[in-house]
């Protein structure tokens, strides 16, 4: 009976023990690690924030997107400061993402030497739309 | 219109709160153990189902099988034989729980018309709607 | 009639307090009058919800643009059905429908057991009904959708109509996303249901398996619900958000997961208990943790803790949810301590080669499946805990770890059947396990033969192989032996079989459809996509296919505009089909659609976005998907839903002598 526990333990061990390497290895790969910042904090982080795979969060700067064939820049910003981004990704662009609205940006991807951010990912939020702002009402 | 909606209003709620004012009877609980070794039956018989399907379907040697079918079936043995001896203590324990109602039951007989009664089907004997088995020939109840 | 729907919304609270507390008192006391009062308070709460729910949307379908969450979420020129399906668009009127769904189940709880499980019924009640009073607490007090608008005038605060509503977001105008909601959210609250059930049987005692028999069904139920209202929501994702992908491990995703891996768990372990009486405190967990994982998910979505693209915002229910959640794990983790000495297994684990220790191994993987996607989704907050920093953890961290875990229990859905309970010789073994390894071995070596190299493509066809070889034998084997015994035909003998035990072909059903849906999601290791900006005439290529832009045309609705391309298709110069993306912009909520068009075969989808338009405006950027296999995925989904429903029937009774 007891030798018998004793295999289940050791099986159960063993699948334990193959899961928390999996995880701790893919912890390690840094494409799949991104630290969320906003822009004024990207700015703090100096010189780490090269190495550093980032979530970058800010307002889109109105007017700042660039189309230029398949490539796109735009601006982000936050309070005072502003970042600009380049975007390397393959995904299309979100509905959400064009010059005439306000909207929210998550940025994800690389700050580079030259102070300009490659994003491999866009999400946009739509900015408190649905929320308030009722215009003209009837009273 | 909401006259209307108020009078169904309080109507439904006196509905919900009127079994409130009922002063009837309690419900007992019964036969903890009994239900017990009923479970512990049914999974013996599950048990041989499976294993005479298992070594129907070639996944058991015959040696194995032989061994472990007569575990089991002097299991189920063990188990009937308890569930017996528990079946009359319990049935003795009925009788005292109903006499002791007895006096109860009279003065809310009419209320006990609308009780659902439930009936032996091996034997035709009525039991309680709560039953597990019948207090007379210890069918199960379904 | 907003008014109406507000006061019936307003009795729901102290109709589902008083339903708690009679029926706690009921179990108490054992009194019938307590219990008779505190079912019809389930009866109540039922019909009060339905009569709001009736008024809201009574209030979406004139367009009373006077209440909040209709001007939030309709608007004149939305098709009515879309104004009817607007109940569950918006946060407010979807915790309505949650609501509705909970007093639904207590209602049909209370009327199923009127006259049976007398002992179980009182707390069934108060747990069910104490959820209850939660939900209406939100519903009526914190996300009320009968809120009207206002605006300041002056100093006071004035009632208001809007001219016209806000909309009904775009990305929600699809058939997917209008059945994925109750769907899901069935099957998140069904799981109340045998927690309800467990919880009775730690406070009475009666820890048999009563509580099980009673709820299995349930649990099966809201299990399917479960599944397939998750697929669903990846079905919508695929066709409607424009990315070519089904699930991107997002935290709304992955709060749906959560409780479906723990039920999954709980459906297998659970016969290890009706057959060996172990588990019993392990089982308990299960159908406790799930239920608790539902609301966490509900609570994940809801509360903007974790930044995800669905959740919607911050709707200031976190601290409720967070409340509720804790006294849920205290008041279970007590009880599941206070009974822990009648929870002791009956036997033991004799051999490890046999069924049950294939379960054991099953339930290990699913609950380290469980730990390492809460892990995953919730690192953002246990990282800012400890480092300060939020760090967010990819797609590819998730199936780094869950493709492993994924396979592994394909490879236990093969071999656990084809196990005997308790012990399983070595000869038998290679009898059982022979023919199905070669065969896929053959199989895999065909594959790499005819061009498929990757490594983790290869090992999840050949377990598929296995798995579905083992699946159609248990079948033939059986339906032969039936056929000896009974001479029916082969398939008449075939379908007795089933119908005899539907709880064990119809789970073979739904392993046969984990295997095709595995199938599907391997074809991701094949994706391949391009991306090119094209006027009328350019052309471009994606592997074998060539495409041919032929023109882009605009076209205006009264709902939206739209920009469409037609791209021509050629597989080796032979035109195959045309293809016609489409961009759209929502006049009413201002927001422009993306929409895809999918030329789909069994074989492989070509996926199409029409991302946008260069800045001339002459021309437009498009994305085509090359996705393989994605059919296996919604077609393994309709067999799992065949195979739960086939899985509910009631077995067959055969009344001959001898028979087993």
């Amino acid at each position: 009976m007891n030798n018998n526990k004793l295999k289940f333990v050791i099986g159960s061990l063993v699948i334990i023990a193959a899961v928390i390497v999996l995880a701790i290895q893919g912890m390690q790969e840094d494409t799949t690690m991104s630290y969320s910042k906003s822009v004024s904090e990207v700015q703090l982080l100096g010189s780490r924030a090269y190495a550093m795979t980032l979530k970058v969060n800010g307002d889109l700067k109105k007017g700042s997107i660039i189309r230029n064939n398949l490539d796109l820049d735009f601006v982000i910003t936050e309070g005072n400061s502003e970042l600009s981004i380049h975007y390397i990704g393959k995904d299309p662009i979100p509905d959400t993402f064009n010059n005439e609205m306000d909207a929210e940006v998550i940025v994800s991807g690389k700050l580079q030497k030259d102070g300009i951010f490659h994003a491999e990912r866009i999400q946009a939020k739509c900015a408190s739309k649905y929320e308030a702002d009722y215009s003209s009402p009837e009273i | 219109m909401s006259f209307l909606a108020y009078t169904t209003g309080i109507a439904f709620l006196i509905w919900i709160i009127l079994p409130l004012f009922k002063k009837d009877s309690t419900w007992v609980s019964l036969y903890m153990e009994a239900d017990e070794l009923a479970d512990k039956k049914k999974r013996v018989y599950g048990n041989i189902a499976d294993l005479e399907f298992d070594f129907a379907m070639g996944r058991l040697s015959e040696k194995d099988f032989k061994h472990i079918r007569q575990a089991f079936l002097s299991e189920a043995g063990r188990v009937i034989e308890k569930l017996e001896s528990q079946k009359s203590s319990a049935f003795m324990d009925r009788i005292e729980n109903d006499i002791s109602n007895l006096g109860k039951k009279r003065k809310t007989k009419k209320k006990n018309k609308n009780r659902s009664k439930v009936f032996c089907i091996e034997c035709g004997t009525e039991n309680l709607p709560e039953a597990k088995f019948c207090m007379k020939c210890g069918k199960e109840m379904s | 009639m907003a008014d109406l729907g507000n006061i019936l919304l307003f009795f729901l609270f102290p109709v589902s307090v008083f339903t708690a507390l009679t029926a706690l008192a009921a179990g108490i006391t054992k009194r019938r009058g307590l219990l008779e009062a505190a079912r019809r308070g389930a009866y109540a709460a039922f019909a009060v919800t339905t009569l709001a729910v009736l008024a809201l949307e009574y209030l979406l379908v004139t367009s009373d643009f006077s209440i909040e969450y209709v001007a939030s979420n309709t608007n004149f020129a939305l098709p009515l059905f879309y104004k009817i399906v607007a109940l569950w668009a918006g946060h407010n009127g979807s915790l309505l429908l949650w609501t509705w769904i909970v007093t639904i189940f207590i209602a049909i709880v209370a009327y199923q057991h009127r006259h049976k499980n007398n002992d179980l019924m009182p707390y069934v009640l108060f747990v069910m009904g104490s959820t209850m009073v939660f939900f209406s607490i939100l519903s009526v007090f914190i996300s009320n959708p009968f809120q009207t608008l206002y605006q300041e005038v002056g100093n006071t605060l004035q009632e208001f109509t809007a001219r016209d509503g806000h909309g009904l977001n775009p990305l929600l105008q699809h058939p997917a996303m209008v059945i994925h909601p109750p769907v899901l959210f069935i099957g998140y609250v069904g799981s109340v249901v045998p927690f309800a059930f467990a919880i009775a049987a730690l406070i009475t005692g009666k820890l048999g398996t009563e509580w099980i028999h009673t709820t299995r069904r349930w649990a099966l139920t809201t299990w399917g619900f479960l599944a397939v209202g998750i697929i669903l929501g990846g079905k919508w994702a695929y066709v409607e958000l424009g990315w070519g992908g089904y699930w991107a491990w997002d935290p709304v995703e992955n709060a749906s997961l959560l409780p479906w891996l723990t039920s999954t768990a709980y459906l297998h372990s659970v016969m290890i208990q009706e057959r060996k009486g172990m588990l019993k405190i392990w089982n308990m967990a299960l159908v406790i943790a799930t239920y608790l994982l539902a609301i966490f998910g509900t609570f994940l979505t809801r509360s903007g803790i974790v930044s995800s693209v669905h959740a919607f915002a911050n709707s200031g229910l976190g601290p409720a949810f967070a409340i509720f959640l804790s006294m849920g794990i205290i008041f279970s983790v007590t009880l599941l301590l206070y009974r822990r000495k009648d929870l002791k297994p009956d036997e033991e684990m004799e051999s490890l080669v046999s069924r049950e220790s294939g379960f054991l191994f099953n339930n290990l993987l699913f609950l380290l499946a469980t730990i390492a996607v809460l892990w995953g989704t919730m690192f953002p907050v246990i990282s800012e805990l400890f480092t300060g920093d939020q760090i967010t953890v990819g797609p590819p961290w998730f199936n780094n770890i869950m493709i492993p875990i994924g396979l592994a229990l394909l490879l236990l859905t093969g071999a656990g059947p084809l196990l005997a309970w308790r012990h399983t010789s070595v000869e038998t073994l290679k009898r059982s396990f022979g023919w199905p390894i070669l065969g896929s071995i053959i199989f895999i070596m065909a594959l790499y033969a005819f061009g498929i190299h990757d490594g983790w493509a290869l090992g999840s066809f050949a377990i598929s192989f296995f798995v579905m070889w083992t699946i159609l034998v248990e079948f033939v084997k059986g339906a032969n032996i039936r056929r000896k015994n009974s001479g029916e035909n082969f398939l008449l003998a075939m379908y007795m079989l089933s119908r005899k035990n539907t709880r064990r072909y119809g789970g073979y059903l739904i392993h046969a459809a984990m295997v095709v849906m595995f199938v599907g999601f391997t074809g991701n290791a094949f994706n391949s996509e391009t991306r090119a900006e094209v006027g009328e005439g350019d052309s471009f290529n994606l592997g074998p296919y060539t495409f041919n832009a032929i023109q882009i045309t605009e076209a205006q609705t009264e709902n939206y505009s739209s920009q469409t391309l037609e791209l021509e298709m050629f597989r080796n110069d032979r035109l195959i089909s045309t293809i016609s993306p489409e961009k759209r912009y929502y006049f009413a909520s201002e927001q422009p659609s993306t929409e895809v068009d999918i030329y789909s075969t069994l074989r492989e989808d070509i996926y199409a976005v029409l991302s946008g338009m260069s800045n001339d405006g002459t021309k437009v950027i498009v994305q085509v998907y090359r996705n393989p296999l994605v059919n296996m995925v919604w077609i393994g989904a309709f067999i799992m839903g065949i195979g739960t429903l086939f899985a509910m029937l009631p077995n067959l009774r055969e009344n001959k002598a001898g028979d087993k």
